[in-house]
């Protein structure tokens, strides 16, 4: 009669348990890496799709920055966005919103999805980011024991 | 055929004008089009098929119902081999905006020719 076994089912179990667990400190730094990399490939296809603000000196693309981790129920997120806003006379409009008619454009003005782009093309190196920071910690929790 | 291509061959039987990146024209109701390629499918040093990022911009006046317009897109551009579509409004001052995104697989790139 075949015979089918695991060992060490209690260590699988284990590892899962602690993988359920990763401390928030670890959760928010590769959070915060991986936003880091989401501004710099946003920056980077932004500048090469010429995105910019034509009635203003200041480059939106400066003013792209990532809020602080946030705790949720099941882990957490950074929101990359846009700080700031442009004054011109008495109207004041977010540089949030000028990123925003660059993304999709509007009458008379061609769209560059640079967000979009950014996405699709750095999304596998900006998740590394994070994964590098998760796999050291699993390596240095699981060799401790 | 190419993202361009299937593009027109989708919309153009639409009824409306149909312009690349911007239009230039009067009429208060238009498509435009645009898109960006990526390389995919590397192999051989080679990215052996185009996936391209591709954004349909459906203008039309604030008091017009877009829904059967957009309905229509959506099927034309599935009928063409484009991927199922996200809409995001982008309304403006100046009329309503629906921006439809969806990407387009242009494979078997014979770089033989280049």
């Amino acid at each position: 009669m075949a015979r089918v076994s695991i060992e060490g089912f209690s260590e699988v179990d284990a590892m899962f348990s602690k993988l359920g667990n990763v401390p928030w400190d670890v959760t928010q730094q590769a959070l915060d890496q991986m936003a880091g990399a989401g501004e710099g490939a946003v920056r980077r296809t932004g500048q090469s799709m010429g995105v910019r603000d034509p009635e203003s000196s200041v480059h939106i693309l400066d003013k792209i920055t990532h809020t602080k981790p946030k705790k949720t129920d099941s882990g957490g997120y950074c929101e990359v966005t846009f700080s700031g806003s442009r004054r011109r006379g008495k109207t004041t409009t977010r540089n949030a919103e000028i990123a925003f008619v660059n993304e999709y454009g509007k009458e008379g003005q061609t769209a560059r999805p640079f967000i979009r782009q950014a996405g699709e093309q750095y999304g596998d190196q900006i998740s590394d980011q994070g994964e590098k920071i998760l796999g050291d910690w699993m390596v240095e929790t699981f060799n401790q024991g | 055929m190419s993202c361009d291509s299937a593009l027109q061959t989708a919309l153009t039987p639409l009824g409306l004008p149909v312009f690349p990146n911007k239009y230039t024209g009067h009429e208060l109701e238009y498509i435009v089009t645009n898109w960006t390629m990526l390389g995919a499918a590397h192999g051989g040093d080679y990215a052996n098929a185009s996936r391209y990022l591709v954004q349909v911009h459906y203008y039309l006046p604030d008091k017009q119902n877009p829904n059967n317009m957009l309905d229509r897109i959506c099927l034309a551009l599935a009928a063409e081999g484009f991927t199922s579509p996200d809409i995001s409004q982008a309304h403006s001052d100046q009329g309503q905006h629906y921006a439809i995104e969806c990407d387009y697989c242009d494979g078997g790139v014979d770089y033989g020719t280049c």
